[in-house]
């Protein structure tokens, strides 16, 4: 029961091969973690077993009977389910409906909402949650989301669990709970697949660990028998290099300070400066404020109060009535550049070619209205060159580039924005390949160098570490940590994030 | 997009104003137009309206399950127009019982339905696009069966009909009885149904439903065919109140309904449908129109006034809360 | 090149129709037809032009209709009243003023978008409702550019003047059209919209000045429907207020078919023109088909259908090479079928001379065939043309659009009929069909609506005016006959079709006029549009507001006197109002058999029809005519007469 082979699976988006030949198996009631980078194609082959994506070849097996699974139904039939990484929760319908969507209680299609919410809460108590079912799904936290998206993948009752990034936004005692669930559905003899790339959990959890790099399988061990360092090794590839960002060129002149920011409901008295040349980056679990607090920084969160001064001049002072950080345009016009997280959605103009994306926002360069083809191909050749982006010709629809080339694009664009003042960069290196990876790490070393500040709020650990010359760590939406290169360990960060103690480098603070 | 913790207070009230504003817009109205002819807002007068407007009640409640999967019917008005010509043309010209004329009729509407269900959910057209489309289609078929012109029942065809559309019960016409009983039906069907939750789950987020496994494709089908029957159940009304059919009985059913609609407090896309809310704006349409009569308002008059309140109406969540808003809230 | 076809593909399949065209169907060989496509495609073509830019950014203008009208007939109306004496001022002025209006009504319909943020659907669904009532308060009648003086006349001439066969209108259309391409290319602005369609939340994030690019795209949308009203209002020679609400989905099915994505992001001008010609094309060719009102509904349906499956085949043939196959395959096939429809209904219908047949050739352009009063009317037309040893061709349905009359009847004309019977919807117009129809010789017969103050060679009405006094004065007979001695009130009520319904208006009056000497009162004179539900609804409130006190209530036509008739019925009041009806349609004479209403006033359209086909006939052969009396210009006028129908009748 529960015993799952993947053979040979392949799976093309477009021109990229998110699986090549992947073969996978799971034993009947394990607890197996998948692990890989970003990119790696761990959920590619989580969805294509939940019939949410269909393989382009291979075969899967189920208790030694090859099946198909052309869609989410068949999927639930043959006793799979599974939580994705992207909640799936339709926020107008109820906690209880959403849990039981797909296996609501009826008879003679009349919805019996008594037994519904009665199951559910049974479920959810079962689960070790406090969430009452009639309440809206669109309201809940996210951490609240998620617990009910497992409890939907739960309330099917297959043999078969997948778990995407289940623990992504949830704090520690939420986390407890999560394991809790998970060794609960071991022992009911079910198969538990755990996509993660936390480290800890997977080795606190997981029978066995299969890891995946850039789209094919690179091994399986079993977790006693291994050590973080074996499994990081094989997931990275090479051996994992302690780098750290070289500080010259960050001066003393304090560039940006904030001073008791605060939003209700995302962040709370929050306090920095930022100098010149600086990098300076954001940590914390999913969920903690540091994202809606430096998108506060760019006009797209409203402080409730604080102060925001920009090279002397205060920006932004709620109780004084200075606001020029009302809307992104008056930030950028302040000078402040930003890189968007969702380059898809928010990020690029999919349908419009190199240049307009570069280009499109500022119009800077442009007299009367009219578009200066001249001037601006010029400046586009300037920031291909010390970008190195590459692409055949800068009419060429953006959609055609790769992910990292796409991504220098949109660092293109938000320095063509503004004069070397500040750069936001949010999650700068997400969906984009190892290589391309390390190349945008090298050109924020060079823009560093030259004198611009910069914010980065990523969610890879490994990441802040080697590009920062100062961490922010955020839990809660308070501040708990801040601290210089010197001071820069990977526990202690996780520790000041998940809230088991405060951490501020000696001359760092404020 | 931006996770948020909790719902902010001020977008609370916010969403408060949109779902429930019309409620508050229709009593000011209310008032204002009493101050002018105070009839208005006599028992018997509001009776009169909620029977005068049964037939765009009934198809505007079609019409929020429509838009609360995400959707929109604009073939309503093709579908009424036909519905009505149909079921004189049978009782009429093809001589066959009432009971057999009405069943024919639903017969054919439903199949219309689930023709613009079709379209919507094989061709992946736009609802938007795909009901304009048939409505045109719809309008040129009556057009054509009628030889464009109304059908009037004689007074034995109309008989059994006319306890529907003149009848009284304690002193309740008839019709507003069905208005209830259908409205009724619907909020059954919304909140107690299989059908409705999926309804709802479609048009809150379509790809989390497919990936539940909701089929999709059945559901949004049956909501047009659900749309369909109603702007028929709105044809029979109307038929029982008039005595004949008219190729013309649709004329502005589509801005009517998808204005109740809106103005109850549905939500344009999808997932909040509000169907005591589309009653309330169809009677608040309605009433604008029956106090400008009343006040016998010239033609330029009615049209302006028809659009300064709807466009009133519509924006009473934005005002309120930009009044509310003195600088700041999430965006 | 293979690229920018593939991109432009509304340009070989224009090229293609115009080809099958001109081998099936004779009209299209007469160069005079491809004028009035141009000119007809390039008034919809430059609405569209403002129409694109709303679509790019994902939103649409459904008020262009009504704010054409408010334009037109604000131009119309300013244009006389300033300097009288110099017409070029007066132009100049009000064509300025109908832009900045335009400009206006677009940032209204702005605001509403970006500050309320209310869905452009609905917005502009209501502020279509509300510029409607502005042109309707600002002028109530429409006003003919001629009768203002000489120099107004010539605008309009010169506006609708051909150079070797091409309309004034078409090299001012793609000039703006330029002007628009320029905009959207290559200005900062047109790049904006591009981005805001493309993506809201990026365009926000780069630092797109959202509101204010979102609002003047509407303003853009209203300065092009203003450039558009001046057109229309040239092309007829008076304001043109009863634009009918098809208009918008005119343009926006020619936004669209020309490749503008309807959920925003990309455009082309150039294919919202060509697409623009592309549909006047199809409307023309079937005018030359005579196919009415009815199937017309059903084919702008399909082509809706058509055009937006072509939008999401594109995606569905992106996705692998062997879906791309079956769609050319299905497409080949499609286009296939359609042409040899296009040929065989060529072939079958036929349009223009036909070799061999030497009768004379008829044209008749009729107000709106789905209005029952006409179908008798155009009955008669074609009996009396047979009779007459007339061929006529396929009759031409103005669909009540002012602007159709104006293209169809110049189709009709470049077939080269011998005569021209119309029945206008638009008799404010005739002037400008007359030039037309004096340059090529022919005589013109109107029959009923009105002349318009041109001058024609035979005008035939039934007495409307004269209908409503029979109508009142058999109310006063019945009165005095004590067949209903429980009615006391000295009260009446008249209920009035729509205001731009021009055939009806002198009805009330007649019935007024009659009634009055008896000492009744007119105490609600309200519109019920022609509609049995507002009849019924105005019926109801009229009872309640003077609680029952009415003798009487005269219908301005039949439709709304049933409608009036189920209101009383409903409300109890049966046999205690009497309801007078006009048209004298099946239903209504049956009602009035059963005894329900209460009379109504029966026309012979029939009999217009075939006089007014006999009358042509003797016109064309040069045959002198004797006419009853003329009328303030002139003309000759063939009153037909009304007759009562009345409860007494068997």
């Amino acid at each position: 029961m529960g015993e799952v082979k993947l053979n040979q699976l392949s799976k093309r988006f477009g021109g990229v091969a998110a699986l090549s030949d992947v073969s996978l198996s799971f034993r009947s009631g394990e607890i197996h973690a998948v692990v890989g980078e970003n990119g790696a194609g761990k959920s590619t082959v989580m969805k294509i077993l939940g019939g949410i994506l269909q393989a382009d070849s291979g075969t899967i097996e189920i208790d030694g009977q090859l099946v198909e699974i052309p869609n989410v139904l068949r999927a639930r039939e043959l006793g799979i389910s599974i939580v994705c990484q992207e909640l799936n929760l339709m926020p107008d319908l109820t906690v209880a409906e959403n849990i039981f969507l797909g296996c609501l209680p009826t008879k003679y299609g009349v919805v019996n909402r008594r037994e519904m919410e009665r199951r559910g809460a049974e479920l959810l108590k079962s689960m070790g949650v406090d969430i009452p079912v009639t309440s809206l799904a669109g309201e809940l936290s996210v951490a609240c989301q998620q617990m009910v998206s497992i409890a939907n993948a739960l309330a099917i009752g297959g043999d078969i669990v997948i778990l995407d990034e289940p623990t992504a936004a949830l704090n520690t005692r939420e986390v407890e709970t999560l394991y809790g669930i998970v060794r609960d559905l071991k022992r009911q003899g079910k198969t538990v697949i755990y996509v993660s790339h936390r480290m800890k959990e997977i080795f606190d959890l997981s029978d066995r660990i299969s890891v995946l790099r850039d789209g094919r399988y690179v091994a399986t061990v079993e977790t006693s028998a291994s050590s973080e360092d074996e499994v990081v090794s094989l997931m990275v590839g090479r051996a994992v290099m302690t780098h750290r960002a070289s500080v010259s060129g960050r001066g003393d002149e304090v560039v940006m300070s904030v001073s008791g920011l605060s939003c209700a409901g995302f962040y709370e008295d929050i306090s920095f400066e930022l100098h010149r040349g600086e990098v300076l980056g954001f940590a914390g679990l999913m969920g903690c404020g540091k994202d809606e607090l430096v998108k506060s920084l760019f006009g797209l969160y409203r402080p409730d109060s604080g102060v925001v001064s920009l090279d002397g001049q205060v920006i932004l002072d709620v109780g004084g009535a200075v606001d020029k950080l009302s809307c992104p345009r008056s930030a950028i016009e302040l000078g402040i550049g930003y890189v968007t997280e969702d380059r898809k959605g928010s990020g690029i103009f999919a349908a419009m070619d190199v240049l307009d994306n570069v280009l499109g926002g500022s119009c800077r360069l442009n007299k009367f209205g009219l578009l200066d083809d001249e001037k601006e191909a010029a400046l586009l050749a300037e920031y291909t060159e010390s970008l190195d982006i590459k692409y055949t010709s800068r009419d060429q629809a953006i959609s055609s580039l790769s992910g990292g080339n796409q991504q220098k694009c949109m660092l293109a664009r938000a320095l063509a924005t503004q004069s070397e003042r500040v750069l936001i960069l949010m999650e700068p290196t997400r969906g984009i390949d190892v290589g391309a990876k390390s190349e945008i790490y090298g050109l924020l070393e060079e823009l560093s160098k030259k004198g611009m500040s910069i914010l980065v709020v990523s969610s890879e650990l490994s990441e802040l570490l080697s590009t920062c010359h100062r961490l922010c760590v955020v839990f809660q939406g308070r501040m708990t940590g801040l601290l210089d290169q010197a001071d820069f360990d990977e526990e202690l960060v996780m520790s000041c994030a998940t809230g088991q103690r405060e951490f501020y480098s000696g001359a760092s603070k404020g | 997009m931006e996770k948020r913790n909790e719902i902010n207070r001020r977008e609370r009230f916010r969403r408060l104003a949109e779902t429930h504003g019309i409620y508050v817009i229709f009593v000011i109205v209310a008032c204002v137009f009493c101050i002018f002819e105070p009839r208005v807002l006599h028992p018997s007068q509001l009776l009169e309206l909620v029977d005068r407007t049964s037939w765009v009640a009934v198809g505007a409640a079609g019409m929020t399950f429509a838009i609360c999967s995400g959707g929109f019917d604009l073939s309503v008005p093709g579908l009424m127009a036909l519905g009505a010509s149909l079921l004189t043309g049978f009782l009429v010209k093809s001589g066959f019982s009432l009971g057999l004329s009405l069943f024919l009729m639903f017969l054919c509407v439903g199949l219309l339905g689930l023709l613009n269900g079709l379209l919507i959910t094989r061709l992946k057209l736009q609802p938007f696009i795909a009901t304009l489309a048939t409505c045109l289609c719809f309008h040129g078929i009556t057009q054509v069966y009628t030889g464009n012109t109304g059908t009037t029942l004689s007074s034995e065809q109309y008989a059994a009909l006319s306890y529907l559309g003149r009848g009284f019960v304690f002193g309740i016409p008839v019709k507003v009885l069905v208005v209830l009983v259908v409205y009724g039906f619907m909020l059954w069907l919304y909140h107690k149904t299989s059908f409705g939750v999926k309804v709802r789950a479609v048009g809150s987020n379509e790809q989390a439903a497919r990936t539940a496994g909701v089929n999709v494709g059945f559901t949004l089908n049956w909501v047009y065919v659900t749309t369909a029957l109603m702007s028929g159940l709105a044809a029979v009304l109307y038929v029982a109140t008039m005595g004949s059919s008219s190729p013309r009985a649709g004329d502005n059913f589509d801005l009517d309904c998808i204005t109740a609609v809106v103005l109850g407090g549905s939500s344009l896309s999808g997932g909040r449908g509000r169907l005591t809310g589309t009653l309330v704006g169809a009677l608040f349409v309605s009433f604008v129109k029956m106090c400008l009569n009343l006040l016998s308002a010239p033609e330029a008059v009615r049209a302006m006034v028809t659009g300064l309140v709807l466009i009133l109406a519509l924006s009473f969540g934005s005002l309120t809360s930009m009044a509310m808003n003195r600088g700041g809230s999430t965006k | 090149m293979k690229a920018w076809i593939k991109s432009h593909l509304i340009v070989p399949a224009l090229l293609l129709f115009w080809g099958v065209l001109l081998i099936s169907n004779p009209a299209f060989r007469n160069a005079t037809v491809y004028s009035g496509i141009l000119r007809e495609g390039s008034m919809y073509a430059v609405c569209g032009i403002g129409m694109t830019f709303a679509i790019i950014t994902g939103g649409l203008d459904l008020s262009i209709a009504s704010q054409i009208a408010l334009g037109s007939v604000v131009f119309t109306k300013v244009v006389g009243l300033i300097c009288p004496g110099i017409p070029a001022v007066g132009l100049i002025v009000a064509s300025l003023l109908v832009l900045v209006l335009g400009s206006l009504m677009g940032l209204c319909n702005g605001l509403l978008v970006t500050r309320l943020r209310l869905p452009p659907f609905i917005a502009t669904l209501a502020t279509m409702n509300l510029y409607r009532g502005l042109a309707q308060w600002v002028s109530d009648k429409p006003i003919t550019l001629v009768w203002l003086g000489e120099g107004y006349a010539r605008f309009t001439n010169f506006a609708t003047a051909e150079f070797i066969g091409i309309p004034l209108f078409f090299p001012v259309m793609i000039v703006l059209g330029i002007l628009g391409t320029v905009l959207l290319r290559k200005t900062c602005f047109g790049r904006h919209v591009l981005e805001l369609g493309n993506s809201r939340s990026a365009s926000r994030l780069a630092g797109v000045d959202l509101p204010h690019t979102e609002t003047m795209v509407y303003v853009l949308t209203g300065l092009f429907t203003g450039l558009t009203s001046l057109m229309m209002t040239a092309n007829l020679g008076s304001s043109n207020y009863g634009v009918p609400t098809g208009t918008e989905f005119t343009v926006i099915s020619a936004v669209v078919l020309g490749g503008t994505a309807l959920a925003g992001g990309s455009g082309s001008i150039f294919n919202t023109i060509v697409a623009s010609i592309f549909l006047a094309t199809i409307s023309t060719a079937l005018t030359t088909y005579g196919i009415g009102n009815n199937v017309y509904g059903i084919f702008r349906g399909a082509i809706l259908v058509v055009a937006f499956s072509l939008y999401t085949l594109r995606g569905y043939v992106a996705k692998s090479a062997s879906n791309a196959r079956i769609a050319r395959i299905v497409g080949g096939i499609s286009c296939g079928v359609l042409l040899i429809a296009v040929i065989i209904l060529g072939i079958v219908r036929g349009g223009g001379a036909v070799s061999g047949d030497d009768r004379p050739v008829f044209g008749w352009s009729v107000y709106d065939l789905a209005n029952p009063f006409f179908i008798p009317m155009d009955e008669g037309v074609r009996e009396g043309c047979e009779a007459a040893g007339v061929r006529l061709l396929p009759t031409h349905d103005q669909k009540g659009d002012a602007n159709e009359m104006v293209t169809g009847i110049s189709a009709l004309i470049a077939q080269g009929i011998d005569a021209l019977l119309v029945s206008p919807c638009s008799p404010e117009s005739m002037g400008a069909i007359m030039s037309m129809a004096k340059k090529a010789s022919i005589p013109v017969v109107v029959l009923d609506i009105g002349t318009g103050g041109a001058k024609v060679d035979a005008f035939l009405r039934s007495d409307m005016f004269g209908g409503g006094v029979l109508a009142g004065q058999y109310f006063l007979e019945t009165m005095e006959s004590g067949k209903y001695p429980q009615i006391t009130s000295k009260n009446v009520a008249i209920i009035k079709c729509e205001t731009s319904a021009t055939y009806a208006i002198t009805r009330g009056e007649g019935f007024k006029s009659a009634v009055f000497p008896g000492g009744y009162k007119v105490v609600e004179e309200q519109h019920g549009n022609s509609s049995k539900n507002e009849a019924y609804s105005i019926m109801k409130d009229y009872l309640v507001k003077h609680r029952g006190d009415l003798a009487a209530v005269f219908c301005e036509n039949d439709e709304m006197a049933l409608g009036a008739l189920a209101a009383v019925e409903a409300s109890g009041y049966g046999g205690k109002v009497l309801i007078y009806g006009f048209d004298g349609n099946a239903d209504a004479k049956a009602a009035i058999k059963e005894g329900k209403l209460a009379g109504t006033v029966a026309q012979d359209s029939y009999k217009i029809g075939r006089m007014g086909a006999e009358i042509g006939a003797k016109l064309q052969k040069s045959e002198p005519i004797e006419a009853s009396e003329r009328d303030a210009d002139g003309n000759k006028v063939f009153l037909v007469p009304v007759s009562m129908v009345k409860q007494e009748d068997k």
